[in-house]
């Protein structure tokens, strides 16, 4: 079921939100876990029952996994841990990628072996993170594991199933299971209708009106055509427009839905448009799957080759290869193909870990020289567009059916011989030059440079977990904050209305529904 | 190759909370890169620019390498503040 589909707004949302307040007002709190389980298992359903049992199958694997990590220590531990991420990945390998396997195989060796088409899943790459992160938690001695129920809840609460944002048990158990579940009903009803209702906004307002400009571009491309100038930054610009608002207005109706069952998760982006370097950019983009690189991928990998490097006594520049450099191009290619089984998505992988280590190197090399001269107003906006332009850059990569569609659109961005013919195709005056596309570009790019962002306008709520760490970061030029007024409702009423209208356009699904 | 004072001043070391927190605070400055650095048991890497995921993992090896211990995975991913850095070198390098 789609979130930003009419039978879920009026009919699976009301209907959960009263059982489980009704079951807390009874004081049933055993019953809530199997009731929000069971009402999650339907959301899913809704989609393809068959796989109901695969989510289900690898929930209790990994709850077994997990019971089998905390009676063992030493080797045996490591061993079962080992064991249980090969399981995990083994089963996202065959849905996910084993066609793409065959048929790169049989593109590279003429062979002609024949696998039927396997559908993907809906949600597994994110239950498999997910569920990896609880297993190494588990063998750190950081949680353990508390009753299959609860684990259960962990796993399925449909708000973050789908598409995240990956959340970890040890920041789940005390807000379902503290003394605190039900309280504050109305206000966290509420808060999380005006987060939901920003979501919805954002995604069938904002990004299916970017897709509309973007997507004719790219068929264009993949029908093999020639992509001119304009056209080919229309569609970096508006494809960029459109996954921000389209991904981040999931993570948005994510967090407001599991506000209204008085749940906090943690955020997923923060204004990463806004930010003025891409290592800037990935700390605010798809925040807690930069989180998961850094906790169960980068630092099991970078510490041991530091040591190594260390007792080898390499300089900084040896060391920056062997530890920076390599480590994160290779993280990076991963973290592309975990995106879907592509190679679009291996060379989006690949231009980020590029571009982190140049950030990173550049940082390294000039960091005493910027201690002295702090980059001034004029620095800081070439920082902010040229992140802006080699985001955008991947994003086209990422959106293409192909990697030559891609080349076509880069080579359409760098047609600069257009430049001559462009009086004649620019507008005689201003009323000309807001054509529908510019139009809605400014607007986006505006709502993007000087708005705040979603927990900035919720601030005064305590939107996200860990707000602390966010409340000062990327402040808007415009600021302005949701509080329990008149004008507020009528606001929240108009700005839901919208969404909600904007539903009969057509429901698309969102873009990270396919990873 | 002479050793650094760092190295001198570790084999005489006694391993009371204040000096392992001045000795750990120059390692800091060094793998930073930073000069004079006020670091109190709460200062997280929100507090400083330069400590991210990556200059992290060269404190931890730094420290390692210069108290002879080793860290787990775990005990590394668990270090948030200054503050749980000293108290593990205790407990470990004691």
């Amino acid at each position: 079921m789609l979130f930003n589909s009419l039978e879920f707004v009026f009919l699976f949302l009301p209907f959960t939100l009263a059982g489980y307040y009704l079951l807390i007002r009874a004081g049933l709190r055993d019953w809530i876990f199997l009731f929000l389980v069971s009402a999650s298992l339907v959301f899913y359903a809704v989609w393809n029952p068959p796989y109901v049992l695969l989510l289900i199958a690898s929930m209790l694997a990994n709850y077994a996994v997990g019971l089998g990590l905390e009676r063992l220590r030493g080797r045996g531990q490591a061993s079962l841990m080992a064991l249980g991420i090969v399981l995990n990945v083994a089963v996202l390998f065959y849905f996910k990628y084993a066609n793409f396997f065959v048929d790169n195989l049989n593109a590279v060796s003429g062979a002609n072996y024949t696998l039927e088409r396997i559908l993907l899943p809906l949600a597994i790459s994110f239950y498999t993170l997910q569920q990896i992160a609880f297993l190494v938690d588990v063998a750190r001695g950081e949680v353990r594991p508390t009753g299959v129920w609860r684990y259960a809840t962990f796993v399925i609460f449909f708000p973050q199933l789908i598409a995240g944002p990956i959340v970890h048990y040890k920041e789940m158990m005390p807000q379902f299971f503290g003394r605190r579940l039900g309280r504050f009903a109305t206000a966290n009803l509420t808060v999380g209708l005006a987060i939901f209702a920003i979501g919805l906004f954002k995604k069938t307002v904002i990004a299916d009106s970017a897709a509309a400009f973007a997507t004719p571009v790219y068929d264009m491309a993949a029908g093999g055509e020639t992509i001119g100038l304009l056209a080919a930054w229309r569609a970096a610009i508006c494809y960029t427009i459109q996954l921000y608002f389209d991904f981040s207005g999931y993570s948005d109706m994510a967090l407001g839905l599991a506000r209204m069952f008085g749940i906090k998760l943690p955020p997923n982006f923060h204004s990463p448009l806004r930010a003025a370097s891409i290592i800037e950019y990935w700390r605010r983009w798809h925040i807690t799957l930069q989180q998961f690189i850094v906790a169960y991928m980068h630092q099991p990998l970078v510490v041991p080759l530091t040591r190594f490097g260390a007792e080898r006594g390499y300089g900084k520049w040896q060391m920056f290869a062997l530890t920076t450099a390599a480590p994160t191009i290779m993280l990076f290619l991963v973290i592309g193909f975990w995106h879907g089984a592509a190679w679009t998505f291996v060379v989006f992988g690949g231009m980020h870990g590029i571009y982190l280590s140049v950030n990173e190197f550049w940082r390294t090399y000039r960091r005493k020289r910027r201690k002295k001269n702090k980059p001034g107003p004029r620095d800081m906006v070439f920082y902010h567009l040229l992140t802006l332009v080699c985001v955008a850059a991947a994003n086209v990569v990422f959106r293409a059916e192909g990697v030559d569609d891609a080349i076509r659109i880069w080579a359409g961005m760098m047609r600069f011989s257009d430049l001559a013919a462009l009086p004649s195709v620019l507008p005689a005056n201003a009323a000309e030059a807001l054509t529908e596309p510019m139009l809605f570009i400014l607007v986006a790019v505006s709502l993007i440079a000087f708005f705040p962002n979603t927990q900035q306008i919720m601030g005064r709520y305590h939107p996200i977990l860990g707000w602390a760490k966010w409340r000062a970061v990327a402040l808007p030029t415009i600021a302005f904050r949701w509080r329990p007024s008149l004008p507020w409702a009528v606001i929240t009423g108009v700005v839901l209305f919208l969404g909600v209208a904007f539903i009969s356009r057509g429901q698309t699904e969102f873009i990270y529904f396919n990873f | 190759m002479c050793p650094s004072p760092l190295f001198l001043r570790a084999n005489l070391r006694t391993m009371d909370k204040a000096s392992v927190t001045q000795e750990l605070t120059e390692i800091f400055e060094d793998v930073m890169d930073l000069d004079e650095v006020t670091l109190e048991d709460g200062t997280t890497a929100n507090d400083i620019e330069e400590w991210d995921s990556l200059s992290h993992v060269r404190l931890i090896i730094a420290i390692e390498r210069h108290y002879g211990i080793k860290f787990s995975n775990a005990e590394i991913e668990s270090l948030k503040q200054f503050g749980d850095i000293v108290a593990l070198v205790l407990t470990k390098a004691a």
